[in-house]
């Protein structure tokens, strides 16, 4: 049971930092392998800002930072870039990636480092008759908060209906007067201040390396691939089920439950060769 | 009156709420040009996706020499001898034309490419890269694809488009002769009326997805409701 | 005789292939000069920068092998990394687990490495764009996180990593292949994948391969199911890779997980893009530029530089280093063509 907890908390993260990229996948065909390295920026300006401010000054201004850089990256990235094919521009981020990588590794160093939760969230609380870091369940209710949050901004808002239109066809929606390099940007930043936000709400919970990105960026990659290319509610339906697989993993068969996600996609990509929600070309 | 070569029986299209095409019947014969007009969105494009297999459709039977092909893949109907053209032209860029032209003849079993080379004035450009030449000769290039290898049925998906009135004449011209000497069956979906009811022995009227006449091309010329779709639509 | 051949041969004499026959010779002379200068390096160059070259030369044979796929059929594969550290590890497992020769462990690990990218490949194919490179990349994540479960410490070292047992491979001996003698192997190899490049682009299956990449659905609508031509070409790609990954074993005589992580692969994509994809030695220019920069800047400084190289050169020259040469400015068509054509080789 606390396995399912634990599966649910990752998997609560990993909707959060999954959703960004199916959004920017969506409108722009572009996987933003940068992702990782930004969710591991997050993370590194939460210990900096939570070191000397506190954690919910750094959940609040995180993001806006991230969501700055990520108008950055629209501006003099995607949007120079649009002539380029998507998997030219896709491996740029990788070389971004990289940069990032080694930028964190020059300020922060190799060595693992950690956030303290809030004295508000430490400590455990009992649920279900069991004890449970009360950090975890925050992340595991943040992240459910923000997807619903986003769910309805995405169907009831005017802008949200502009963003579902453009990143489900763009060609169309510009056709129709949907102003595209303004839901380009919203869209980016948006995504950007997701990774953000994921960094921040990780740092507490798991350990900090400039690799962090490195090695968060295969899962979330795959779960949008597997959620069906473009969609956000496959992303978080794949970013669930591979944290509670994962996690329910290691009681059920502890020695290859690492394995198991991995499986899992294989078995689902012989299934559905465009994912659960069904994929768009480009 | 000959056993059709491809019947169309009941065909229909749904994408969600959208109809495309709803319960449409034809019979193509042997050796014959078929053509198939319509206003803008008729459907006429959506029925050679079905015929050549690009897309399945939700309801209908499709068979072709005696054997149903409803559910047959691209690549078999095209071994059966059903070849298609695109609307939007659909070549190899980067390839030469004739690497392109030796590929498609090679795989079709065309045994005389020289002839169709001439035939569609592509003797010049052999060696260009197909996606550095003229529009115009691109169709042709999209156009022998299809026609080589001598297929039974071909289906010509708007070939005028975006051609001149008298590249348009010459066209139809060379369809025509082309079906005639190589008994060679065509179902001709064009936008141009003209140039259909100019070669056509047979016409059928698609109009919001449904059939809503056929015939010769005097009779159909005539018809009250084929002017009506067209001149309602201000087509 | 097929018409066909016969209507080749005459566009052969058409003015604008007139330097086509000089074409052929200077370069076939360059080739044979640079491949017999190829054997003599050992002779010339200290053992130190002789080991760099080595090494250069077996990451652009893996390069070369990413490459093959990017430019036949513009697939980009994230995954092989698992062709390249699976056929390593395998080596080195047949080795311990079996006590057979290196050359028989070799045999072994290009077996399973086939099987792996048959695997692989038959599973990644049929996803259309980007969603390919993806799938490769969970495949060959799947392969890594095999290798690194403790339970199967045993066998394969799990984060550890393993030592190839020694012994003497093809006709070198233990202690020649330290040396600056492995050059014998990998200069071959790396010549043949080089000269099978070329060969490949004017062959009939590199055209369909080229015509696959331009317009798949029209190949399939010239009746030619497209999925067994692209398997193949996978596979031989991922053989290609595992050929690299065996002759690193041998090189390094140690393998570790870091030889099927999605990085390596990373490293072997940016050598093939730097260098150029669009000429056969482009991924041999990228390899060795990595190597450069690596040895110059050192470990530390080579993901800023790589990182930044490839944001340049992918943002600005799409068609990587080799390519600033070969594009044309301003050219009449005749000879602009002929360029294109020699670009394709």
């Amino acid at each position: 049971m606390i396995q399912v907890l634990n599966g649910l908390t990752y998997g609560a993260l990993l909707m959060v930092l999954t959703s960004g990229l199916a959004l920017i996948f969506g409108l722009r065909g572009v996987m933003n392998i940068a992702h990782g390295a930004l969710y591991m920026l997050g993370a590194y300006l939460s210990f900096v800002i939570a070191g000397h401010v506190g954690f919910w000054a750094a959940l609040c201004a995180v993001p806006v930072i991230l969501a700055l850089v990520g108008l950055l990256l629209e501006r003099f990235g995607f949007r120079y870039l649009t002539g380029h094919d998507v998997i030219s521009v896709s491996l740029l981020t990788l070389g971004i990636a990289m940069v990032l990588e080694f930028v964190a590794l020059k300020i922060w160093g190799p060595n693992p480092r950690s956030v303290d939760p809030p004295s508000m969230l430490s400590g455990s609380a009992q649920l279900f008759g069991m004890t449970y870091p009360t950090y975890r369940l925050f992340v595991l209710v943040a992240g459910a908060a923000v997807m619903l949050a986003l769910a309805a901004w995405l169907s009831r808002s005017r802008v949200g209906l502009y963003v579902r239109a453009a990143v489900h066809d763009r060609e169309t929606s510009a056709m129709m007067g949907v102003d595209i390099d303004r839901v380009s940007i919203i869209v980016v930043t948006l995504s950007t201040a997701l990774a953000g936000l994921a960094g921040v709400l990780a740092s507490p919970y798991l350990a900090l390396s400039p690799s962090m990105g490195h090695e968060i960026i295969v899962p979330t990659l795959i779960i949008v691939v597997v959620g069906g290319l473009g969609s956000v509610a496959g992303a978080a339906m794949a970013a669930v089920a591979w944290g509670l697989i994962e996690t329910v993993g290691t009681v059920v068969v502890p020695s290859v439950a690492q394995l198991l996600p991995y499986v899992a996609l294989v078995l689902i990509l012989l299934w559905r060769p465009t994912g659960i929600a069904g994929s768009r070309l480009h | 009156m000959t056993t059709a070569l491809m019947t169309v029986s009941g065909i229909s299209v749904e994408f969600g709420a959208v109809k495309a095409l709803a319960g449409v019947d034809l019979n193509i014969h042997a050796a014959q040009i078929h053509g198939v007009i319509g206003p803008n969105g008729a459907g006429k494009s959506t029925l050679i996706d079905v015929l050549s297999g690009r897309t399945r459709p939700s309801r209908g039977q499709v068979t072709f020499d005696g054997d149903d092909i409803t559910t047959a893949s691209i690549e078999a109907r095209r071994s059966l001898g059903i070849g298609r053209s695109f609307q939007r032209t659909s070549i190899f860029p980067s390839l030469t034309v004739a690497d392109q032209l030796n590929l498609v003849a090679r795989h079709v079993g065309e045994h005389d490419v020289d002839t169709l080379i001439e035939a569609l004035g592509l003797t010049e450009v052999l060696d260009r890269t197909s996606g550095s030449i003229a529009y115009g000769t691109q169709r042709r290039i999209d156009l022998a694809l299809a026609v080589m290898g001598t297929p039974k049925l071909l289906l010509l998906d708007e070939p005028a488009a975006g051609l001149t009135s008298d590249e348009t004449s010459e066209l139809m011209v060379m369809v025509e002769r082309f079906a005639r000497e190589r008994s060679v069956a065509v179902l001709l979906v064009e936008h141009d009326v003209e140039a259909v009811f100019a070669v056509a022995q047979h016409i059928t009227v698609l109009d919001m997805g449904a059939k809503l006449a056929e015939g010769n091309p005097s009779t159909v010329r005539a018809m009250p409701e084929v002017i009506k779709a067209y001149l309602g639509s201000a087509a | 005789m097929n018409q066909v051949t016969r209507r080749r041969r005459a566009s052969d004499d058409r003015p604008d292939r007139r330097s086509r026959g000089r074409g052929v010779y200077v370069p076939g002379i360059v080739t044979v000069a640079v491949i017999v200068l190829g054997f003599v390096l050992p002779a010339v160059l200290s053992p130190d920068l002789m080991g760099l070259v080595i090494e250069g030369g077996i990451q652009a044979v893996f390069a070369i092998s990413i490459g093959l796929l990017i430019r036949f059929l513009g697939m980009t594969s994230l995954g092989h990394a698992a062709f390249y550290g699976g056929a390593a590890y395998a080596m080195t497992i047949a080795t311990i687990q079996f006590g057979v020769s290196l050359n028989v462990a070799a045999v072994i690990a290009m077996g399973v490495c086939v099987a792996l990218a048959v695997i692989i490949g038959a599973i990644s194919v049929r996803v259309p764009g980007i969603g390919f490179a993806l799938v490769t990349l969970g495949c060959a994540q799947a392969v890594f996180v095999f290798l690194t479960l403790t339970r199967f410490r045993e066998i394969t070292g799990s984060h550890d990593g393993l030592a190839l047992d020694s012994g003497s491979f093809l006709w070198l001996s233990s202690i020649q292949l330290i040396g600056g003698d492995l050059w014998q192997i990998v200069w071959p190899v790396l010549v043949l994948s080089v000269l099978g490049t070329i060969v490949l682009g004017r062959s009939r299956y590199g055209i369909l391969l080229l015509a696959i990449k331009d317009n798949e659905e029209r190949v399939r609508f010239s009746g030619v199911r497209t999925f067994l031509p692209k398997l193949i070409a996978f596979t031989a790609s991922g053989a290609l890779a595992g050929v690299a990954g065996v002759l690193a074993l041998v090189r390094n005589s140690f393998v570790s997980p870091v030889d099927a992580d999605w990085f390596t692969t990373a490293y072997g994509v940016i050598a093939a893009m730097l260098g150029g994809i669009g000429s056969a030695i482009g991924p041999v220019v990228g390899a060795y530029l990595i190597v450069a920069v690596r040895e110059v800047a050192g470990l530390g400084q080579l993901n800023l530089y790589l990182g930044v190289a490839f944001i340049v050169v992918i943002a600005f020259l799409p068609r990587g280093f080799m390519g600033i040469r070969l594009r044309p400015s301003r050219r009449p068509a005749a000879q602009s063509e002929q360029s294109e054509q020699e670009n394709l080789s």
